[in-house]
């Protein structure tokens, strides 16, 4: 492998993480607040795909506007998962809540295809072939743009959560749940807004995302997947171990794209997700959590 | 006139009841023990009062208004705070987190500079330690920033579930020690302890609870002197 083209998989590699990242921090405040993997994060993402893309073909409106549209959407469809279906997984098994969540994935697949049908569909304005070179390596323009809004987001989610009193009480609920009713804090009201912020991060992702790759009803699962794999390198509700995460499967994926084929690469984050569940199942970045 | 009141509540976990028919009252001001042997439901008794467990029967009032329907978080904002049994602390965020974390509403946001300005008079080790994560304090100094953060939500009657377990005297001295101003300064407590002796000794009215009962109630030195309290926990 020339150096060029290794320089290029780092690069392409450091695009995918930072949407990917994007994709995975919804999860993991979800999970972090909740204790409850949502096996349908990536069908939201696909929503929202949708979204930007009709907002595209339909109205004309270009993804990086439609994103100011998709999100409060995303945000409002995370607050009626939260009413409709968390609240009540929350009082039962793990084991059901896992049944539940997928369930849903399915059902949200199955509606999509009666209503989109199966075919691939994708926003291809003029700049989705511009490229932009960078020394010896090419980037694409669309790439470029949506890993500067996804970084820009995570920055400001990161502040939001670290220097903010609707920060500290996420964080305060995911630390101990009895310990934030004993101070006060509306636990159910935060468990909405983690749900509205958590599915409306993919809000910002669909419309972005669409731009550079096909949607299709089952485009999310892989997505859930990858994330998922994340979220377990990082550490389950640990918001920078997910950026770490995404950045470890981002650039193994295109490393081995590189090196050898597409598929290897494909099979890459899975392999990543049995290592680290055999060998780390805390994750990377392990931490004792709730008491 | 009772600040809080218990009216024959019932409750407990699973099909078991585990606490039956307490009654029980804490005048405004009053310092209240309640004593009992390991298991006798203490811990039980306070989370019906707090909130964390639902009521099974009977009623709860505060200040003449029932609150038997509230949840935790409600309770806590309309004055009652508990430093729990295990604390229940952030422990990966910082002690101040920990303590801003407890007025993020109403009027303890309102006077959230001045309370922590108290709590921080009231335990000089908090403000050195303001800066580090809680999870890693002694268990004296995380016991601190969970009486901290009580106080916090600007409360009026503070129940402490046996605040002095596991500390070294010295520490459980300063903690009693801040307790005792507080109840100066006109705060209601109700005290859960273990060691009996100290919590009668602390306090003006105790109730014994036995096997989730409570099985006397009297003043606190006179149950100090009562021949079956001394037999049963003073070890006569
Ligand atoms: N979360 C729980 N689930 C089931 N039983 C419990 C739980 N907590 C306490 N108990 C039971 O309730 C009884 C009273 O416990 P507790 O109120 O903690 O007593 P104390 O605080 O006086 O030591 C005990 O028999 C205990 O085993
Ligand atoms: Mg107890």
């Amino acid at each position: 492998m020339s150096l060029d083209i290794f320089l290029q998989a780092i690069v392409s590699g450091l695009a995918n993480a930072a949407m990917y990242a994007l994709i995975a921090v919804g999860l993991t405040l979800v999970f972090g607040v909740m204790r409850i993997i949502n096996f349908a994060h990536g069908e939201f993402l696909m929503i929202a795909m949708y979204a930007g893309y009709f907002a595209w073909s339909l109205l004309g409106i270009d993804p990086i506007v439609a994103i100011v549209l998709v999100t409060p959407v995303l945000m409002i469809l995370g607050t009626l998962l939260y009413s409709g279906v968390m609240r009540f997984a929350l009082r039962v098994p793990e084991i059901n809540q896992m049944a539940v969540t997928l369930g849903l994935s399915m059902l949200f697949q199955h509606l999509a295809l009666v209503a989109f049908t199966g075919d691939n569909m994708l926003v291809t304005q003029a700049r989705a072939v511009a490229g932009v070179e960078l020394g010896p390596v090419v980037v694409q323009v669309n790439q470029l743009i949506a890993c500067g809004i996804s970084m820009a987001l995570l920055a400001t989610l990161y502040l939001v959560l670290q220097r903010t009193d609707f920060g500290l009480i996420m964080r305060a609920v995911a630390q101990s749940r009895d310990g934030a009713a004993l101070s006060g804090i509306d636990v159910t009201g935060v468990y909405k807004w983690a749900m509205a912020v958590g599915i409306g991060t993919l809000g910002v992702a669909g419309p972005l995302l669409v731009s550079i790759l096909y949607v299709n009803p089952h485009v999310g699962a892989l997505f859930t997947l990858k994330a998922f794999v994340i979220v377990i390198l990082g550490g389950l509700g640990n918001f920078t171990g997910a950026l770490l995460g995404a950045l470890i499967v981002g650039l193994a994926e295109s490393i081995a794209g590189a090196w050898f084929s597409a598929s290897v690469a494909a099979a890459v984050p899975f392999v990543i997700l049995i290592l680290i569940l055999l060998t780390r199942p805390e994750g990377l970045m392990n931490r004792s959590r709730r008491a | 006139m009772s600040a809080l009141r218990l009216k024959n509540v019932c409750t407990g976990y699973g099909h078991i009841n585990v606490v039956r028919n307490i009654d029980l009252g804490i005048a405004s001001g009053q310092r209240v023990a309640l004593v009992g042997s390991n298991g006798a439901g203490k811990s039980t008794v306070v989370r019906a009062i707090n909130g964390l467990l639902p009521l099974r029967e009977g009623d709860l009032e505060w200040n003449g208004a029932s609150i038997g329907s509230l949840g935790a978080s409600q309770r806590t904002r309309a004055g009652i705070a508990t430093v729990p049994e295990g604390r229940l602390l952030f422990p990966e965020c910082t002690v101040l987190e920990n303590l801003l974390a407890a007025a993020t509403f109403g009027d303890a946001k309102v006077h959230r500079a001045q309370t922590l300005e108290t709590v921080f008079e009231l335990f000089p080790r908090l403000r050195e330690r303001a800066r580090q994560t809680a999870g890693t304090l002694s268990g004296g100094e995380q016991q601190m920033v969970a009486i901290g953060r009580a106080l916090m939500t600007r409360p009026r009657l503070l129940i402490l579930d046996e605040p002095s377990i596991g500390l070294a005297p010295k520490v459980v001295a300063e903690i009693f020690d801040v307790l005792a101003r507080l109840a100066q300064s006109g705060f209601s407590l109700l005290l859960v302890e273990q060691n009996v002796q100290l919590s009668l000794r602390s306090t003006d009215y105790a109730y014994v609870l036995r096997e989730g009962q409570i099985v006397f109630a009297g003043e606190s030195g006179e149950l100090l002197d009562h021949p079956e309290v001394r037999r049963a926990y003073l070890g006569d």
